[in-house]
């Protein structure tokens, strides 16, 4: 048979594989975003935009929003690196145990979670109670309501996102890599630059990318423990959609939104290509 | 500064090592001296990983000494060492390219980048991968990448180098030229090289010595002609080459076994054990003429055909069996069932030491 039609032949059948779940990202996703869009330009065509970029509100929700991101995926990306290394050099039933409470997290609810965070941080919570034992403060101070609130809750809820990815790649080095290291001269702090960060810096952009953008777009924590003190981005597009019923500038704050997000993970993936240069993936032995 | 003529590059006094409970290795007492190149030949599970990874600094022992080159070495990190280490799977970096993973303990003795460079890229002349130094380890097949692995250890003048069985990855032929290649870039740097491996016929085509090691200690130290012609025990006669061992009470005129075989032999002792090489048993239709010492009559049991030699099981009259391994010849090779007459000198009867734990029987 004919080479060409071969390859036709299975690029059809490859086709015929995707095309359901084409159809209901399409139908689900796309569709709608192209909807959005067109939402946002009624009546006022881009007036919409350039009321956002021109507003200094909703300019520095957004840097704040931003900023917020930046901060959980810093604290995120700190812990879950030693924690990563330590889980890699477990027993496997020590992994096992360890990925189990990593893991429980992501199968309580958000919602719940939330609110244990409520209940932790409260005025009578445990931990103003054992401050005020210790003798660290006199009353109980404000905990919760507030942007620590909000960060702490963020950062343990996206802990797994930064982990597994950091795992993965840490766990998939070779250890004689680290004998040869120090056999041949490296020190703890050359081991770890020369070759434990480079060997895992993929799993460290997917982590960061995963986090940051998960961060940009989270709702209920803010709603819940910042007591309308931490304004971020999607609560301005729920009151606008909600209590305005301003759809069109709902919409074109989300347009925003999904437009920053693009932008970091073209960042994060310029980023990668830079770090992984020339050499056959690592990943893929 | 000890004077560097009479020290040994590396000796280890009593070093023990155990995990728990389990002794990995019990005593152990080596001398290499410089330039030589010393196989550790042991099966898998015997100590020989653990004595490798103690001597390059990976595992600290409970008790003993450690020296290099006079120097007390006993506690020092792996990198003060000053020890090239070659291992099983390379341990190549795979984010660095070649040149650059030749380059880095140079970098991490803190030359600069244009004498590492230099230096990593006559390391490569060396074993003629100079053009490859662009490329990265996975593009590059097993054989260059263990030639790369061995340019990293040798580049910053190590006073000891270690080969943790880095052939076992290598086909067969390839493994040939590799052997060749390693031991004449040794020869040409003098470099005193320790070298781990499970494969007896690599020992005893490589080494100046071979320290038979097994249970954590070491059975026999002595040169590939030593080690393979006097066995000092049973574990390391069977484990290096094959052999025939026979088991009797000691006669005025040599060893008779249980169903009636004597066997004269050159040397007296009075171990009831001795060893006869396969090899050193001939094998022909008619008596020979000229008579060995000792002569025998046997029925071929089965026959092996290898190629060069050929390897048949003999049914001594009586109940014996032994191994007979004859250079092959199309002319004469014989059948299964068929009467054949064994011959063996005197001198080929080696007496084989009893182990000094075994009970005397």
């Amino acid at each position: 048979m004919n080479l060409r039609l071969q390859a036709i032949k299975a690029q059809a059948g490859a086709l015929a594989l995707v095309s359901p779940a084409l159809a209901l990202l399409g139908l689900l996703f796309f569709y709608p975003i192209v909807l959005l869009f067109f939402t946002t330009l009624e009546g006022d065509n881009i007036g919409n935009y350039a009321k956002v970029v021109s507003s200094g509100t909703s300019m520095q929700v957004f840097f704040n929003t931003l900023r917020i991101a930046v901060i959980v995926t810093v604290v995120d990306l700190l812990l879950a690196y030693p924690l990563a290394v330590y889980i890699s050099g477990l027993s496997p039933t020590g992994k096992a145990i360890a990925f189990f409470l990593v893991l429980i997290p992501l199968w309580t609810s958000q919602l719940v979670r939330t609110y244990a965070w409520m209940v932790l941080l409260g005025r009578q919570g445990p931990i103003n109670n054992i401050l005020v034992w210790l003798g660290v403060i006199d009353a109980p101070i404000r905990l919760a309501n507030s942007e620590f609130a909000v960060v702490a809750g963020m950062t343990h809820i996206m802990l797994p996102y930064m982990l597994l990815p950091i795992y993965n790649s840490i766990s998939k080095i070779d250890h004689s890599l680290f004998d040869a290291a120090k056999g041949l001269g490296a020190g703890a702090l050359s081991t770890f630059t020369r070759v434990l960060v480079p060997l895992s810096i993929q799993g460290v952009l997917a982590g960061v990318s995963l986090v940051l953008v998960l961060s940009l777009g989270v709702f209920i924590m803010p709603a819940l423990l910042g007591g309308g003190r931490v304004p971020v981005i999607a609560l301005l597009i729920e009151q606008q959609a909600g209590s305005f019923l301003n759809w069109a500038m709902a919409g074109t704050l989300s347009a925003v939104l999904m437009v920053i997000v693009m932008i970091t993970f073209l960042v994060i993936k310029f980023l990668t290509r830079m770090f992984v240069r020339g050499r056959i993936d690592v990943a893929s032995t | 500064m000890p004077d560097l003529r009479n020290t040994s590059a590396l000796k280890l006094e009593n070093i023990r090592k155990s995990f728990g409970r389990v002794d990995a290795l019990s005593s152990i007492n080596l001398e290499v001296s410089a330039g030589e190149f010393l196989t550790i030949l042991g099966p898998s599970g015997s100590g020989k990983t653990t004595l490798l990874r103690l001597i390059a600094g990976f595992v600290m022992p409970d008790s003993g000494k450690l020296a290099i080159f006079g120097h007390d070495m006993t506690m020092a990190s792996a990198g003060k060492r000053q020890i090239g280490m070659v291992f099983q799977h390379y341990a190549l970096f795979p984010h660095l390219t070649v040149l650059e993973n030749v380059m880095f303990p140079l970098e991490m003795r803190k030359h600069s980048r244009r004498e590492a460079a230099e230096k990593a890229s006559s390391a490569l002349a060396a074993v003629r991968l100079e053009s490859f130094g662009d490329r990265y380890p996975k593009q590059l097949s097993g054989g260059q990448q263990q030639r790369v692995a061995l340019a990293r250890a040798v580049v910053f003048e190590p006073k000891l180098l270690l080969l943790d069985e880095p052939f076992s990855a290598l086909d067969r032929r390839l493994r040939e030229s590799m052997q060749r290649e390693v031991k004449q870039l040794q020869a040409s740097l003098n470099l005193t090289t320790i070298f781990i491996t499970h494969d007896q016929e690599e020992a005893l085509v490589m080494s100046d010595r071979i320290a038979i090691i097994d249970r954590g200690t070491i059975q026999q130290l002595g040169s590939p002609n030593e080690i393979y012609y006097h066995p000092q025990s049973i574990t390391v006669a069977q484990f290096i080459g094959e052999s025939n061992i026979l088991e009797g009470t000691e006669t005025p005129e040599g060893l008779r076994t249980a169903s009636g075989m004597l066997l004269r032999r050159a040397s007296p002792s009075n171990s009831g054990r001795i060893l006869v090489r396969p090899e050193a048993i001939r094998i022909t239709r008619e008596p020979a003429a000229g008579a060995a010492a000792n002569q025998f009559k046997g029925k071929i049991a089965s026959r092996t055909f290898v190629g060069g030699f050929t390897i048949y099981q003999v049914n001594v009259q009586g109940g014996d069996t032994l191994t007979v391994r004859c250079l092959a010849d199309e002319e004469t090779m014989f059948e299964a069932s068929q009467e054949v007459n064994l011959s063996i000198r005197e001198a080929d009867c080696r007496p084989l030491p009893r182990d000094a734990k075994e009970a005397r029987v």
